[in-house]
């Protein structure tokens, strides 16, 4: 018997049937389904990376008195970013196992897909999902610390010239500034620069930038709107 | 029973035998016998393994080929994913023996393997010493340099053709050509007159 009978002997006594090509076609929607749903996961990773950004501004970076690695990582939702790297190589994983991905190198898949997440996560930035989606987190589950949490936490470290809280009080050469803890300030502003969106007045939120004094002082180098409500802590 | 005549493949294109196959399994036999030297040869060449052994593989792999005849993409040359699937399942025999590599020699008489040491496949004179040499260095060659070595200079496929079977990209296939030859070479410089390659 030659080698093409005894095959086909075989497969016959054996019944083997060919697999259902609906399972080669689910399959292969499954994976890509899969790369699109870890592409969208890691896009909102990153839209939320950019609003961590917009929400704490990286100009604190010169004021922190840690390396700039350190201070980056500070501002930075890890979370957010861990998640995106996670999302971005389970989407590389998945797509890798598609029909004609072996063509492309490691490296372009990796590009291609890190631009489409990027370039989707800015639209979602741009039209407010971010936004909503941190809301919906720091909504729904206890244990999550929100962007505008790790904001006060970050704008309440006069140690390392950040302070933030409502005006009490103006003078002509300071200002009375009740943190988010209750505590008192008095805040010297003569030399300080004062952003023109800032209305300073009583009941007023801002935030500062500026050097520790003794006896609950600070000298204010630059002084903002807060911009947004603060976190749970600072109820 | 087997009512299979070598006649019902004159004239059928390969995607024409998978469509009749679909139909009436024994027209599966013309796929078989149109690559079955080939591929013999082919699992001969990338494993030491004697001729009833790379028959097993063989059979193994064309069972393989039926069950995924569903999942083939037409868009891929159907002798580049025959090719595939025997490779893989080749490997994967292999790769249950343990030392293969040190204990056996490649069986190898293919003219072709000369261009094997020639620097961008200037053609060398071929001799008994040389055949020699690509017996003893091939099969001490890491795996994935032998493979591509094997399916260029003795299948000639093309480089998109082994992008194929193997499943990595073309520049992937030629960068592995290139370690391949240069680590040929130097394990061929290491153990015989260098005036062989010049």
């Amino acid at each position: 018997m030659n080698i093409s009978e005894k095959i086909v002997n075989k497969i016959k006594s054996d019944n083997i049937k060919p697999t259902s090509k609906w399972a080669f076609i689910y399959n292969e929607w499954r994976r890509w389904i899969l790369y699109f749903l870890f592409i969208m996961m890691g896009s909102i990773s990153f839209s939320i990376i950019l609003f961590a950004i917009s929400v704490n501004g990286f100009d604190l970076l010169e004021h922190f008195k840690h390396s700039t690695l350190e201070s980056i990582l500070v501002l930075l939702p890890i979370l957010w970013l861990g998640t995106m790297i996670f999302f971005l190589g389970a989407s590389i994983m998945s797509v890798l196992s598609t029909g004609r991905a072996y063509k492309f190198t490691f490296g372009k898949l990796l590009s291609f897909s890190t631009g489409i997440s990027l370039a989707i996560g800015t639209l979602f930035f741009l039209t407010g999902g971010a936004k909503w989606f941190e809301n919906k987190f720091e909504t729904n589950i206890e244990s999550y610390e929100s962007l505008l949490e790790k904001k006060t936490t970050i704008w309440s470290q006069p140690n390392l010239g950040t302070l933030s809280g409502e005006v009490v009080s103006m003078e002509s050469d300071y200002i009375v500034v009740k943190d988010w803890k209750g505590k008192t300030w008095q805040v010297d502003i003569k030399d300080s620069f004062i952003a023109p969106s800032t209305e300073l007045a009583a009941g007023v939120l801002i935030k500062l930038n500026g050097i520790l004094q003794p006896d609950s002082q600070f000298v204010a180098d630059k002084i903002r709107p807060w911009g947004g409500a603060p976190g749970k802590c600072a109820k | 029973m087997i009512n299979f005549k070598e006649d019902w493949c004159v004239g059928l294109s390969d995607q024409e035998v998978i469509h009749m196959a679909l139909e009436n399994m024994e027209y599966f036999a013309c796929l078989i016998l149109k690559y079955e030297t080939r591929l013999i040869h082919y699992i001969k060449k990338i494993s030491q393994c004697e001729q009833e052994e790379s028959e097993d593989i063989l059979q193994e792999a064309f069972i393989k080929i039926w069950k995924n005849l569903h999942g083939y993409d037409p868009r891929l040359s159907l002798e580049s994913w025959i090719f595939r699937i025997v490779h893989n399942e080749t490997i994967s025999n292999w790769r249950k023996k343990t030392s293969f590599a040190k204990d056996h020699l490649i069986n190898i008489d293919d003219e072709r393997l000369s261009k094997l040491v020639a620097y961008d496949d200037k053609d060398i004179e071929e001799s008994e010493k040389l055949y020699a040499i690509i017996e003893e260095i091939l099969p001490l060659l890491k795996q994935e340099y032998r493979e591509v070595l094997v399916l260029k200079y003795l299948e000639g496929k093309q480089y998109d053709e082994i992008s194929d079977i193997l499943k990595i990209p073309e520049g992937t296939v030629a960068t592995r050509i290139n370690r391949a030859k240069k680590s040929f070479r130097q394990l061929a410089e290491g153990k015989f007159d260098n005036s062989i390659f010049k």
